[in-house]
Order: C-alpha cells, then sequence, then structure tokens
C-alpha cells in the first residue's frame, strides 16, 4: 500500500513539477482542466450514453410543453411531474460513473490540498512544533531533545502540558530550505519534515504512528513507527492564499470551477452527453 | 465548436491576466486631477514648527517652502468629531449638529455619543426562549450635510476616504469610504478590552475603565476562560455570546499556548499573538458573528496576566457596516489583512487603568499605527484618479498619552518617564515626515497635496470641575448635600432648583422651562440674562493654587454657530484656557469636591480648550491667499479644486 502511495505522489510530484517555481495558478489550472477531460472520458464510458440523451431530450420535451401550454394548469403540473421523474432518472444515470469518479477524484484532491491548503514557510517566519507523547510519559520530566538544522533556531523555551502528554516548540525559520527536525525521546530518534522554500510544495502536517487513513490523508513523509513514545508530530504550516482579482479563492472552488468547465467546454469534442 | 473553444481560451486568458505583473485597473488615468489629502489627527503647529526648524521633518520642511504652512483654525469646541464634521460638510457645529463627543437627550438628560445611535429591531416575537427579530435594527449616523465626497462623486470624481472621523455608519454613496473614529467594537462600544488574571487589579468602584477584568484560576498549567461577544438578541434577555478558550503554561518556562475552538497560539511572556478571528454563534447553524482580536500575554509566573484587545469587527464581514460599497473593507483585508477597525484603536483606557505600562502602550499604538500604515500603502497603490483622503489617529492619541513624559511642568512627569520616553512624540512626528515622504514620491506633479490636522494639542495639567464650580455659587442644588462626591449622571441633582448644568467635554446647558424635563429658567429674556452672567463669571474664574485664569473664553452659542441645528447645542460652549480642560468626572454629572486637581493621569496632553489655544496644522503643495484658514474652509476648497461649487450651506470657502 505504502508503494501504491508513494507511486501516486511520485506521480504528481512530477506532473506539478513543471510549476513549482510558477504563479500558484498555472498548477492548479492544468491539474483541473485535466480532470475535468479524464472525467469526461471516465463518463462517456461508465455512463448510460444513450439513457442520458434520451431522458435530457424528455426533459426539454416537457419543458417546451410548459411554455406551450403556459395557460392550461393541468397539463403545466403534469409537466411539472414529468420533468421531476425524468431528473431522478438522470441521476440515476450519473450515479454508476459517480462511484467510479469518486475515487480518483479524492485522490486528485488529496494531493491538491497537500500543496494548495498550506504554503511552506517564508525566511523569518515562526512556526510551532507540537509532540505528542504516548500515555505513560511525562512530558516534564521525560528526557526530550529537539535537534535543529542550521538554518533554523529555536524561538520559545518549550511548552510542556503534563495532562495533554504534549510538548510545543516555536523555531524561527532564518534560511530557506527543506529540513529535517529531529526529535530525541529518550534514545530513540524521530524526524519531521519542514518545508521552508519559495516555491510550490507537497506538505504534510502531520505523522502519526502508521494508519491506512492517515496515510492517505497526509502521504508523503514516513509514519512514525507502532509501539514508541511518540504518537504524534505536527508543524502547523500557514494557510495558503490564493488571489484572483484581489480575492482570495480558496483551491476547492478553483478545482470545481475550472474542471467544470473544461468538462462542459469539451463534451462535443469527445461526443460525450453530460 | 469554435464556440467551445472559445469558452476555454477566454477561461486561461482571464486567469492568465492574474499572472502578468503590474497589470491594473485604470491605470490608463493619470492625467485626471488628483487631489491627495493626509489627515493627521492632532498634529500640533508648534511642535511641528519646531522640529522643521531643527531640520527633523525635511519633507514637511521642502513641502511648506514650496507651498504653504499654516496654522488651521479648529472647530469650537476643538474636539476630533466636532473638528472633522466641519472639515467633512464645510459647515460649523450649528450646521452639522455634532457639538461635543457627548450629547444629552433634553427630556432625560440622559448622555450619548454624540455621531451614531443604534436601535434594536421595533418588532419581536418569543418562541421559548428564542426571540425572533420580525423587522430590522438599524445604526444611524446623527452627522448632518452633505459631505464633500457625495458632491464629488455626484459629479463623478472618484473619491476614497480612509477611516475618516464622525462618520459612522459611513454616509451611504458611491464613494470608497471606511468609517474611522466613533465606529465601535463588537459590543458596541468605544472599545472594551478584556484583562484575565489571578489577581485583582485595582479598580475604581468595582470596574475596570475601559475594559472589563475576569478573574480565572491558574490549575495544573491551564487556565479556562471566555472572550465575551455581542450579546444574543435571538435569546430571551440577551445573554452575552461568548467564545471559551484555554491558556496552556509551562510549569517553568514562561510560555503560555492559547487553544481557541479552531486554533493554537504560542505565545512568549510580553509578547503579541496576530489578529485571529472569532465566531460567536447566535444560533446553531444559522447564525454567526465573527470578531477579530489580538492576545498579549503579559505574564505567566508567579501571576497570569492576559490582555485581550476590544473585539474589534471583522472587515471581512463586518457584523455592522463599516465601509462603503459593503465590500470594501473586506478588499483592504484581501490586501493588507486584518487591521483595527475600532475607530479610536490605540487603548488608552488600559495604560490609565494600569493594565498597561508606558511601554505596553506603546506597542499596542505601534501596531494600531503599522495597521494603518498597510492601510496607506495599499491606498496609494490604488490612487489613479480623483481624490484619496487618507486618516492617521496616532499622532493624537499618543501625544493625549506621552504629554507628560516631555514636559516638566505636567504634575505627572517623572524623570525616569522623561528617559524611557521623553522623545515618543517627536519620534512619532518623524515618522510621519517619512509618511508623508512615501506619498510625495507616489504622486505625480499635477497633484494637490493637503496635509493637515483637526487641531493641535497643549498640556493638560489641572482638572477643572465645571459642576462643582456651578454647586459652589448656587446654579446647581443637591438633594442630599451630604452626598456630593457620591452618585453620577446628576444622580443627586434637585432639578427645581437648578439653573445649569455642565455635560460633555465643553459644554454647559441651561436648565430651560419646556425644554428640560424639569427646567426652572425661561427662555427669553430670563436666559439670556443667566447666560451673560454665567459667560462674566467663567471668564474671571482663576485658579486658586497658581494664580492663573481657568477659561479663556466662554462662548454664547448665537455668537459662534449658525444652521439649522444651533438650537441643539450647549448654551454655552467652554474655553478652556492653555493648561486647563474639564475633569473626567465633571463631565459625566459627578461634583468632586475640589474646584482645580492636578491631572496626575498617563492621559495629559488634551485639546478641549479655547480653539485659538491649539489650532492644527495645513500644508499644501500651492501657496495659500486665506490669512487665517479654518476647518470648514476645507470642503469648499477641495470642491473648487475639482471645479465644483460648494454648497450653499457651507460657511466656508476656498483658501486659494
Amino acid at each position: 500500500m505504502i508503494f501504491l502511495i508513494n507511486l501516486i505522489n511520485s506521480l504528481f510530484d512530477l506532473t506539478f513539477a513543471p510549476f513549482v517555481n510558477m504563479n500558484l495558478l498555472w498548477g492548479i489550472s492544468v491539474v483541473s482542466l485535466v480532470t475535468g477531460v479524464v472525467m469526461l472520458i471516465i463518463f462517456s464510458y461508465t455512463s448510460d450514453q444513450q439513457g442520458i440523451k434520451e431522458t435530457k431530450e424528455k426533459i426539454k420535451g416537457y419543458l417546451l410543453e410548459i411554455r406551450l401550454f403556459k395557460d392550461d394548469l393541468q397539463q403545466n403540473l403534469r409537466s411539472q411531474k414529468q420533468i421531476l421523474k425524468y431528473n431522478l432518472l438522470y441521476m440515476k444515470h450519473s450515479l454508476k460513473p459517480m462511484a467510479v469518479m469518486i475515487i480518483p477524484v479524492i485522490l486528485i484532491m488529496v494531493q491538491l490540498d497537500n500543496r494548495y491548503s498550506m504554503r511552506p514557510f517564508k525566511a523569518g517566519e515562526k512556526a510551532l512544533i507540537c509532540l505528542k507523547l504516548a500515555d505513560n510519559i511525562n512530558p516534564v520530566t521525560a528526557n526530550i531533545e529537539l535537534k535543529l538544522p542550521a538554518g533554523v533556531t529555536m524561538d520559545a523555551p518549550p511548552l510542556r502540558i503534563e495532562k495533554e502528554g504534549e510538548i510545543d516548540w516555536r523555531v524561527r525559520v532564518d534560511t530557506p530550505g527543506d529540513y529535517d527536525l529531529k526529535f530525541l525521546v529518550g534514545n530513540e530518534t524521530f524526524t519531521k519534515k519542514l518545508v521552508a522554500e519559495p516555491r510550490l510544495a507537497r506538505l504534510s502536517s502531520e505523522i502519526t504512528q502508521a494508519s491506512l487513513s492517515q496515510l492517505l490523508i497526509t502521504p508523503g513523509e514516513s509514519p512514525i513507527p507502532s509501539s514508541t513514545p511518540v504518537k504524534e508530530i505536527k508543524v502547523v504550516y500557514p494557510e495558503m492564499q490564493i488571489k484572483i482579482f484581489g480575492r482570495n479563492i480558496h483551491w476547492m472552488v478553483l478545482f470545481f470551477v475550472l474542471s467544470i468547465v473544461s468538462a462542459f467546454a469539451l463534451k462535443g469534442v469527445f461526443k460525450v452527453q453530460i | 465548436m469554435l464556440r467551445k473553444v472559445t469558452v476555454i481560451f477566454t477561461v486561461l486568458i482571464v486567469l492568465s491576466l492574474q499572472f502578468v505583473p503590474g497589470c491594473k485597473k485604470g491605470e490608463t488615468t493619470s492625467v485626471d486631477k488628483k487631489v491627495l489629502i493626509i489627515g493627521f489627527d492632532g498634529m500640533d503647529p508648534v511642535i511641528l514648527q519646531k522640529l522643521i526648524d531643527e531640520g527633523k521633518m525635511p519633507t514637511f520642511k521642502k513641502l511648506a517652502e514650496e507651498g504653504t504652512f499654516k496654522p488651521l483654525q479648529t472647530s469650537m469646541p476643538p474636539q476630533s468629531p466636532v473638528a472633522w464634521s466641519n472639515f467633512i460638510t464645510g459647515m460649523n457645529p450649528g450646521g452639522h449638529g455634532i457639538f461635543d463627543f457627548i450629547h444629552r437627550d433634553p427630556q432625560t438628560l440622559m448622555p450619548y455619543l454624540s455621531t451614531s445611535k443604534a436601535e434594536e429591531p421595533k418588532k419581536k416575537i418569543s418562541i421559548g426562549n428564542w426571540v425572533i427579530p420580525l423587522s430590522a435594527g438599524k445604526v444611524e449616523l446623527l452627522r448632518h450635510g452633505k459631505s464633500f465626497w457625495e458632491i464629488l462623486e455626484d459629479k463623478g470624481i472618484p473619491c476614497t476616504v480612509y477611516m475618516i472621523p464622525a462618520n459612522f455608519p459611513p454616509v451611504e454613496c458611491e464613494a470608497r469610504t471606511l468609517s474611522g473614529m466613533g465606529t465601535p467594537d463588537i459590543l458596541g462600544t468605544y472599545g472594551t478590552y478584556s484583562y484575565y488574571s489571578n489577581v485583582r487589579p485595582e479598580m475604581k468602584n468595582d470596574e475596570l475603565s475601559g475594559g472589563r477584568f475576569y478573574e480565572v484560576n491558574v490549575a495544573d498549567g491551564r487556565v479556562d476562560a471566555s472572550l465575551v461577544g455581542p450579546k444574543n438578541t435571538f435569546k430571551k434577555d440577551a445573554p452575552d455570546a461568548s467564545v471559551n478558550f484555554s491558556v496552556l503554561i509551562d510549569p517553568q518556562n514562561s510560555v503560555g499556548k492559547i487553544v481557541l475552538p479552531d486554533k493554537e497560539i504560542f505565545l512568549k511572556e510580553g509578547e503579541w499573538s496576530e489578529w485571529t478571528r472569532v465566531e460567536f454563534k447566535l444560533i446553531p447553524y444559522l447564525q454567526n458573528v465573527s470578531g477579530i482580536c489580538r492576545f498579549y500575554l503579559k505574564e505567566t509566573h508567579p501571576d497570569f496576566k492576559l490582555y485581550v484587545t476590544p473585539i474589534n469587527l471583522n472587515p471581512e464581514d463586518p457584523a455592522l457596516p463599516i465601509s462603503t460599497p459593503s465590500g470594501f473593507s473586506k478588499e483592504i483585508y484581501e490586501n493588507i489583512g486584518y487591521f483595527y477597525t475600532q475607530g479610536m484603536p490605540e487603548d488608552t483606557k488600559a495604560l490609565t487603568a494600569g493594565i498597561f505600562t508606558d511601554g505596553d502602550f506603546l506597542t499596542q499604538a505601534t501596531m494600531a499605527f503599522q495597521g494603518e500604515l498597510d492601510g496607506y500603502r495599499y491606498m496609494l497603490s490604488q490612487f489613479d484618479k480623483g481624490l484619496l483622503f487618507f486618516y492617521f489617529s496616532s499622532t493624537d492619541q499618543q501625544s493625549h498619552m506621552f504629554w507628560r513624559n516631555h514636559d516638566s511642568s505636567s504634575p505627572a512627569f517623572k524623570e525616569e518617564g522623561f528617559d524611557k520616553y521623553g522623545d515618543v512624540i517627536e519620534k512619532l512626528y518623524q515618522r510621519m515626515d517619512i509618511v508623508l515622504g512615501e506619498a510625495i514620491k507616489k504622486v505625480d506633479d499635477k497633484t494637490s497635496i493637503y496635509v493637515m490636522s483637526d487641531h493641535g494639542f497643549a498640556p493638560f495639567n489641572w482638572s477643572f470641575n465645571l459642576n462643582t464650580w456651578l454647586l459652589d455659587n448656587g446654579y446647581i442644588s443637591l438633594i442630599d448635600p451630604s452626598k456630593q462626591e457620591e452618585g453620577e449622571l446628576f444622580a443627586n441633582v434637585d432639578w427645581q432648583r437648578t439653573k445649569a448644568y455642565g455635560l460633555g467635554l465643553n459644554g454647559l446647558y441651561i436648565n430651560i422651562s419646556g425644554r428640560e424635563p424639569e427646567g426652572i429658567v425661561s427662555q427669553g429674556e430670563e436666559r439670556e440674562k443667566l447666560v451673560n452672567e454665567l459667560v462674566e463669571k467663567l471668564e474671571n474664574i482663576v485658579d486658586p493654587k497658581t494664580g492663573k485664569k481657568v477659561i479663556r473664553k466662554a462662548y454664547k452659542r448665537e455668537d459662534i454657530y449658525s444652521g439649522k441645528y444651533v438650537e441643539q447645542a450647549p448654551d454655552i460652549i467652554v474655553g478652556f484656557d492653555r493648561g486647563y480642560r474639564i475633569s473626567w468626572e465633571s463631565s459625566l454629572g459627578k461634583f468632586p469636591k475640589e474646584l482645580v486637581a492636578d491631572n496626575k493621569d498617563p492621559w495629559s496632553g488634551d485639546h478641549c480648550m479655547a480653539y485659538d489655544v491649539v489650532p492644527g496644522i495645513l500644508l499644501t503643495n500651492r501657496k495659500i491667499k486665506t490669512e487665517n484658514p479654518a476647518l470648514y474652509d476645507m470642503a469648499p476648497t477641495i470642491l473648487a479644486e475639482f471645479g465644483v461649487d460648494k454648497e450653499s450651506d457651507m460657511v466656508g470657502s476656498s483658501i486659494f
């Protein structure tokens, strides 16, 4: 499974590679447009194209009926009932392709989320690092140390929260770079990445003890081995802001709008009924 | 097919416009007339001239040499809402109806803030614990008169007016405006901070001035508390809406983490957080109100002390109107981040109450100034035609609080304060020189530049208890004279034996029959005689300690005001002499025993005096022809710059 996830990551890394140093909108636009096309192709193979065509024509016909017989209330209500019926049928036709498409869409969204929901730190920015310990370890008395690489400095003394079994550090990024933070807990060492590059990057906020769902949601870093004194390590990255005409737009809005627009715009080219 | 390809290309072109640097709308119109006005609240001509002479303000000096630098006659009284209303409307207070920070309802004698009024929905129904409004509530701007930007926009001249005082809620118009002084926080007050500690601070009458104290327990390195937000008027008895938060503290290290429902903030002792958005839930899943605040972890050990700024209206989604068009505040937020939307952002009350040290206040005031500066730079980058007005509050608020540190005549002067903060005002003025320099670099030669202030500054060394003087001289009678110093808002006043009373910072009212609920002085001759008598006596009051005249001039309203609202003005406007001002207690109807008291408060500089004691400044890059330009001349002058005639009710005229 880890191999598969790593493979997907590598594929997307490759896809985004041309855009990492460009304006944020390039990468998301191209991926959204390509997603629209891929969805269109999946839709054409997994849906009942003839059924969809007939259903749409029926709906058009009943809409025309409403316009033609607008003074006949009974006819109007009958037409609306038919429109509702065929709308439900249309939705039924869409269920199968939706069920198939949801898998690649989720994978793409996870990849986009890892790149567009958070941004790498800038030089001079401060980062909050949280380490959660196993229940039987007291953070106040335990021998725990955060080893920082050159380019990152400690900005405040650690905050030890006994009841939560947690230690927090605040560090400052002095120079851009991809860093490995090393946590010494007793005799064991744990590593967590901290990215501070002025480019688009795949970021994982937290690593936890291995679980499939966690691997899917935050791919990219090795999980913490199970049965160790550390449960979770988190780096709180700043929120990414994507601006269009001075307005912040969430990446998900942009993704859906662009992929849907491209799918609708190209449905004729691929001769697909949507 | 062609149509579809066109759609795709259109989307790509729209997006690609984002990738092209420096492509902004309206850049081709730089040939149009431009007027830039920078308003520095409370910048004083004497201090400015001294710094210019010392070569410490080179940009101001250059502008003064190329154009003109003159004192600018302020309003009477020289209070910011009054003065800026003169500026906005080209009228005096008789025309725009703002006479003081505080007005009173003549029917109830209850004071209210002069520039705006909020009303709850009139129709509501109750269902169980829930209250459903059937009509909208409203907030009303009480300033009358047309603003110069409304007139300009009517003529098609684009205007941007940033944080101007006395314009909340912003008057409906086409111009881009952001309201300034007078804009409340989320509680509807002019700024109420929160202070959380396990140690009670010293408080007068169990209340913290301008803030709320919450006593908290520190247990196992954890403090649990709530941020108190607006009243939830959707619930019976309108309880406070609140957001719970915790602060986790290290057992030894001086650090803490504030844990909010959706955010964690790590702070060292003595450190401020960034702006934080908080959501107050009024109706679950349906109605939220959001605000923004900053946390200041003042101390973790041995005592816990946490200050939270007043919860400001969120410019992204303000609960009350703060800008025109309504999305303008969001546009500013999206370009500069969160900023103080509250009218007077510097927390002078926290310093007065001892929650802030001078250093804390200076840090907080500097943060407020930085927010203004970010907005200023953004607005300058957008300024390509028409009018841009930009307002800075720091010069006023820091002069109020740091005057005592540079003026050894202040009863609150301390050598230690002089050493540490004696140059704060001077440094601030020098910072404004840089601010002006940024604008001059940005604009072209055809832009008219005005640099102005609404009033100047003077020491506030002695507090005068006007109501005590009226009491001592038989114009006020108390129900129970043994309780002279108790109660407030005239609670102990025997109105049937009272002829006059003081309210606000410069106002003196006659207890007129038919106007006041228990008035005893009749309109006409009796009032006239009493006003003359009071004017004469007031102007002859001498401070027994110093032998100085307390009041430079007492003005009869009819002599200085004109317009539709003269009748609503105080009967006499008291113009204090340099060094004197009304006491805080007397301005809200209290009767301290002492007639004149040394002012040892941090609030040690002021301007609520006679108008000729504290003129403002005016610098332009043109030669001014008028001998004594006044604030109410500014609106006609700005209109004339664009070739627009002044309105008939404007009392001022162009200075050129």
